[in-house]
C-alpha cells in the first residue's frame, strides 16, 4: 500500500511528509536535543587534553590497548599501525574529536556523527576496558547514547539539519538524498 | 502550494538560529572576558570558564573574549536586520578564530587567543551555526533583503 502523503506543517511542502525533518518540536524532540547537546560537549570537553606537540595523555591512554589488551586484534592494531605511527594519529583524532563535539553540538549531519560518535567511543572502550581504575560501563552508555542520537535523529530539532533539510529535501541528485541520510 | 509559499517561515527560522548562536557566542564571550580580566590582553595562559563547577570547557584571554563578543554580535544583527548573508562574516570570524589553535600548535607560533583544543571545537561549532544558515537561505532564494518576507 502506498504511503499517504500529508503536507508538512512547517513548510508548507506537500512532497514533504511531516515526520521527515520539519515536524514540530514536542517534549520528546526537545529532551533528545538537549541530550545531542549534552554529548555534544562531553566530545568538546575531552578534546582539551589532547594537545599538540607531544600528545603525551593521548599516548599513555592509547597504550593502554596494548598494556591490558581487551580484543587482541585490536591490540595488535594499535601496537603495529597506530603507536609507530602515532603523531598522525593523534591530530587524526584532535581534528576528528573537535569535528564531532561540534556538528553533535549545533546537530548538523546528526546521524553521520552520531555513528562516527559510537565508532570512536567503541575504539575507546576497546583500548581502557581492562585498564585499573576505569568504570566500563561509562563506555557503554557512550555507545549507547550515540546510537539513540542516531535512532532520534536528534538533530532536526534545536539543531541544523532541520533547517538543512528544508533545501535538502526539494533537491535530485544522489548525494544531495545521501546529505539528507545524515541529517 | 508553492515553494514561496514556504519562504517566509524558512526565514524566521534562519534569523531565530543566527540569533541564538550569537547570543550563545556573546554569552561566552562575556563570560570569558570576566574570567579573563586579569589575564594578558593576548597569548596565554588564558583563564578557562566554568572551571569552578569542574566543567573543562573553552580558555580565554581578553582578545579571544572580544573577537567572540564580536563575531556573536554579528550573527545577533545578521538575525535583526534580516540579512543571514552577514552571518558569513561572524562564522568567518568564527572559523579563523577555530584553525587558529591548530595552525599555532603545527608551526609553534604562539597561542594568540589562549585557546586550547576545547576552543577549536567550540569555535567550529559557532561557524557552523553562523554558515549553515546563511547557505541554506542562499540556497533557498533568500539571499536579497528585498526577497524576505517581513516578520510577523
Amino acid at each position: 500500500m502506498a504511503r499517504p502523503t500529508t503536507t508538512n506543517p512547517a513548510t508548507g511542502n506537500p512532497a514533504e511528509p511531516a515526520i521527515s525533518g520539519l515536524r514540530r518540536p514536542d517534549a520528546n524532540t526537545r529532551i533528545l536535543a538537549g541530550f545531542r547537546i549534552m554529548v555534544g560537549a562531553l566530545w568538546l570537553s575531552n578534546v582539551g587534553w589532547k594537545e599538540p606537540p607531544d600528545f603525551g595523555a593521548l599516548r599513555a591512554f592509547t597504550s593502554n590497548a596494548v598494556s591490558n589488551p581487551v580484543f587482541p586484534p585490536y591490540s595488535a592494531l594499535v601496537d603495529n599501525i597506530i603507536l609507530p605511527h602515532f603523531t598522525m594519529f593523534a591530530w587524526g583524532t584532535l581534528i576528528l574529536e573537535g569535528v564531532v563535539g561540534a556538528c553533535l553540538l549545533m546537530g548538523l549531519f546528526t546521524r553521520l556523527f552520531a555513528l562516527v560518535g559510537a565508532g570512536m567511543a567503541t575504539a575507546i572502550a576497546l583500548s581502557v576496558l581492562k585498564t585499573p581504575n576505569e568504570w566500563p560501563w561509562a563506555y557503554y552508555l557512550m555507545i549507547g547514547s550515540h546510537l539513540a542520537i542516531f535512532a532520534a535523529a536528534a538533530g532536526r530539532t534545536w539543531g541544523l539539519d532541520g533547517l538543512l533539510r528544508t533545501v535538502l529535501l526539494d533537491r535530485p541528485g544522489r548525494l544531495v538524498g545521501l546529505l539528507a541520510k545524515a541529517t | 502550494m508553492t515553494k514561496a509559499a514556504s519562504v517566509p517561515d524558512l526565514a524566521t527560522r534562519v534569523a531565530r538560529t543566527q540569533l541564538t548562536v550569537g547570543v550563545v557566542a556573546l554569552a561566552v564571550g562575556v563570560i570569558g572576558f570576566w574570567v579573563a580580566r586579569n589575564a594578558d590582553f593576548s597569548g596565554g595562559p588564558g583563564a578557562i570558564i566554568f572551571e569552578d563547577l569542574e566543567l573543562r570547557t573553552m580558555s580565554y584571554n581578553r582578545l579571544g573574549a572580544v573577537l567572540t563578543i564580536v563575531f556573536g554580535a554579528i550573527g545577533i544583527a545578521a538575525s535583526l536586520v534580516r540579512r543571514p548573508m552577514l552571518g558569513l562574516i561572524g562564522g568567518t570570524g568564527f572559523a579563523l578564530m577555530a584553525v587558529q589553535p591548530l595552525l599555532q600548535w603545527r608551526t609553534g607560533a604562539d597561542n594568540l587567543l589562549a585557546a586550547t583544543g576545547r576552543n577549536w571545537s567550540f569555535n567550529l561549532a559557532m561557524a557552523l551555526g553562523l554558515l549553515v544558515p546563511a547557505v541554506v537561505a542562499r540556497l533557498a532564494g533568500m539571499g536579497a533583503p528585498s526577497t524576505v518576507a517581513p516578520t510577523d
